[in-house]
């Protein structure tokens, strides 16, 4: 039983914050933000990742990856999480579009795509969540009607993060409706510049670029844009949570932003009300939970195991902390946090309003706090025959 | 980094189980708690035969295996003072060493069992102490609980910064032991129960209790492998760890068997099952040395000196972790 990661790890901790130090803005503040530059910021250090051979840690040496052990993906993943995610969204492309390419595409896709996304080049928004489609993804009814050799899309997605910077859509739709509803779904990789494709921003209180809706009016796609076969498009869609190794560091951020607050009190830590002192000393002890929660699961995957009742487990404690430490981050800021990052009354950082936009979203995001809590159970509650 | 417990340990911890959970557990409880004197002493005589007094708990792996027969002992009721005589063992003391706020009146577990009882204080003091009052079984809440009196600090005052860490860690494990026992009884208690046609298993307001029982315990779990981990590697935080694993272990025994009363109804607070029981063993460490507030402030006051070790480090503590 060791809790030192490796000196190699501990140096890739490092380097990956002397790079963000080096070529992110000061105050990177993410790039849910109105200003442009953050996102192109983001593009320039995927480029950078990628020329230090830091973008694909995960990926086989053949795709020109590293092969890192999940304990280094970990870093690298607490690192990109603490400092408000400065891949922007190419880390979709990286963590899982690009697995699922060489898993279930052709050879074709493959020598396009892979040398692309390794590059840091190409930005992918999902497009899985539609208006009846939320925690019952199944359900998706976007139509792809076979015509000649290609198929032609009707129907709409919704909650597609990145769709206004996206180069490409990994889509899922609906092309049979017969049978399991898990069957006759098909994947296609979709050029968002494609005629018919209309995106539309939902402005949210999460702030720009989280939301869109996005339609699709008698879009033509080819067969050889197919990820997968015909109709078995949810067994591409399921795998996302094959290539995971490095479960849910989002206590990362929080972990940063306690930090943060601590330096901005500087010797100020007696004046604080004490049931407010007891909350961060209380967060601080939650952070760690979830940190070695979500550790438990990256020893399973370092094993090869396939840890889902601890990635549940790990996953509502990151994201209930995020909501834990944005009130508390809040609280203590108060009023100013209210600013954010304006230049003239913001407190520290200014990460503190973001942060809590972000937090309530936390909860919901990739698997609700209730779907979560029902797969606990699930995994814990079967009978002794079932479990067998 | 590796998370794994060695396998010896494990093995430790399922022998140990075997010999202290066996068919008379829940009765032997329940005898202990009525005053039986003898039901405890032959506990501590099943745990001397384990060989806790063979373990070098210097060495982090023979710290694991005293950790998990705690851990045991806490399924059964804390029955035995394994975490006390385990402290005392690390002092180099004979009899029963347990952590203590500060020099004044306070409880001690077990103290009947014992020849030599002392108390070590928050600052590693550590006082020799008489007993005022021994334990009496109507107090339900406290039924093994003595009140005693500190003396001054024996050793010239010398102090021990972990020993304090070392006994308040044995006592978490302890406790994870009882609210795994009694998420354990949560489960069987779903499975087997039937209202309205049906098992309480299939009731989501009841199966999200149950979630939050395994986030609480596995929490508890990862953070007392943790802790006792850092008290070898990083001693001189080993205060304001031990603190802050006091604090998940107090709130994840509220909350546990909050739960698990909640799940249980009525038959859960009669003394013939033996989550009552469960939930009566656990309520002394919940107010001693402190209760919840009083750890956090204790934490909280220390923070600019000792510092808290995370991802981004809280004050005067190390690099990245």
């Amino acid at each position: 039983m060791d809790y030192d990661f490796s000196p190699e790890d501990q140096a890739l901790r490092q380097r990956l914050r002397d790079l963000i130090d080096e070529h992110m803005p000061a105050d990177f503040p993410g790039i849910f933000v109105d200003d442009l530059a953050m996102y192109e910021a983001t593009a320039r250090f995927c480029r950078v990742l990628a020329q230090e051979g830091l973008l694909t840690l995960s990926w086989p040496r053949r795709y020109g990856g590293a092969e890192s052990t999940p304990w280094s993906q970990l870093v690298f993943r607490e690192e990109m999480w603490s400092h408000n995610e400065p891949t922007g969204p190419q880390y979709m492309g990286v963590n899982w579009i690009g697995p699922a390419l060489m898993q279930f595409g052709t050879e074709e896709q493959k020598a396009f795509f892979l040398p692309r996304i390794a590059a840091g080049e190409i930005v992918w928004c999902q497009g899985f969540s539609e208006p009846d489609a939320g925690s019952d993804l199944a359900s998706l009814q976007l139509r792809a009607e076979p015509d000649g050799d290609d198929f032609v899309l009707n129907g709409q997605k919704i909650w597609t993060s990145y769709a206004t910077f996206a180069d490409y859509c990994i889509l899922a739709t609906r092309t049979e409706s017969a049978g399991p509803k898990q069957h006759g779904i098909t994947v296609f990789l979709v050029p968002m510049d494609r005629p018919g494709i209309e995106v539309r921003p939902i402005a949210s209180l999460t702030g720009p670029h989280h939301f869109h809706e996005v339609f699709f009016t008698d879009v033509r796609v080819r067969r050889d844009e197919m990820l997968g076969r015909l109709h078995e498009g949810w067994a591409v869609m399921s795998a996302g949570l094959s290539y995971e190794r490095t479960g849910n560091p989002r206590y990362a951020r929080s972990a940063r932003i306690l930090a943060q607050l601590w330096e901005e009190l500087g010797d100020r830590w007696g004046e604080v009300p004490g049931g407010l002192r007891a909350r961060y000393v209380k967060a601080l002890v939650h952070t760690r939970t979830a940190q070695l929660l979500n550790y438990r699961v990256v020893n399973a995957y370092s094993a090869d195991e396939l840890p889902r009742l601890e990635a549940s487990l790990a996953r509502v404690a990151a994201t209930t902390l995020d909501q834990e430490v944005a009130d508390v981050a809040m609280d203590m800021e108060a009023p100013w946090a209210l600013f954010g990052h304006d230049d003239e009354l913001r407190v520290g950082s200014g990460d503190t309003e973001h942060h809590w936009r972000y937090a309530q979203a936390s909860t919901v995001a990739a698997g609700t706090l209730e779907v979560q809590k029902m797969l606990i159970a699930r995994a814990t509650l079967q009978s002794e025959k079932e479990g067998a | 980094m590796n998370l794994d417990v060695p396998e010896t340990v494990l093995e430790f911890a399922a022998t140990a189980r075997r010999a202290l959970a066996d068919d008379v557990a829940l009765s032997r409880t329940r005898a202990a708690m009525d005053g039986d004197a003898e039901a405890r002493r032959s506990v501590a005589r099943a745990v001397a035969a384990l060989g806790a007094d063979d373990l070098d708990l210097t060495e982090l792996h023979d710290a694991l295996a005293a950790a998990h027969l705690c851990m045991e002992v806490g399924r059964i009721g804390g029955l035995a003072p394994v975490a006390a005589q385990l402290t005392a063992r690390r002092a180099g003391r004979p009899g029963l060493v347990q952590a203590a706020a500060s020099a004044s009146r306070t409880l001690v577990d077990h103290a009947d069992l014992a020849d030599a009882l002392a108390v070590v204080t928050i600052d590693g003091a550590v006082h020799e102490v008489s007993v005022h009052r021994g334990a009496d079984p109507h107090h339900l809440l406290a039924p093994f609980a003595s009140v005693v009196d500190p003396g001054p600090a024996v050793g010239a005052g010398a102090t021990d910064a972990t020993l304090w860490p070392f006994a308040e860690t044995m006592a978490a494990f302890t406790v994870l032991g009882a609210v795994t026992a009694a998420t354990d009884l949560s489960r069987t208690h779903l499975l087997q129960r039937h209202q309205f046609g049906k098992p309480l298993a299939s009731f989501q307001a009841l199966q999200h209790r149950f979630a939050d029982c395994q986030l609480a315990v596995h929490g508890l779990y990862e953070l007392a492998h943790y802790t006792l981990w850092a008290l070898h590697h990083r001693p001189a935080r080993a205060l304001a760890d031990a603190l802050a694993l006091r604090v998940a272990a107090l709130e994840t025994s509220r909350s546990v068997f909050r739960h698990a009363h909640q799940i249980h109804a009525a038959i859960g607070l009669c003394d013939e099952h033996a989550l009552s029981l469960l939930s009566r063993s656990v309520q002394v460490h919940q107010y001693v040395p402190m209760p919840i507030d009083a750890t956090v402030e204790a934490l909280a006051v220390r923070l600019p000196t000792d510092g808290f070790d995370a991802l981004f480090p809280i004050g005067p503590v190390g690099a990245v972790a």
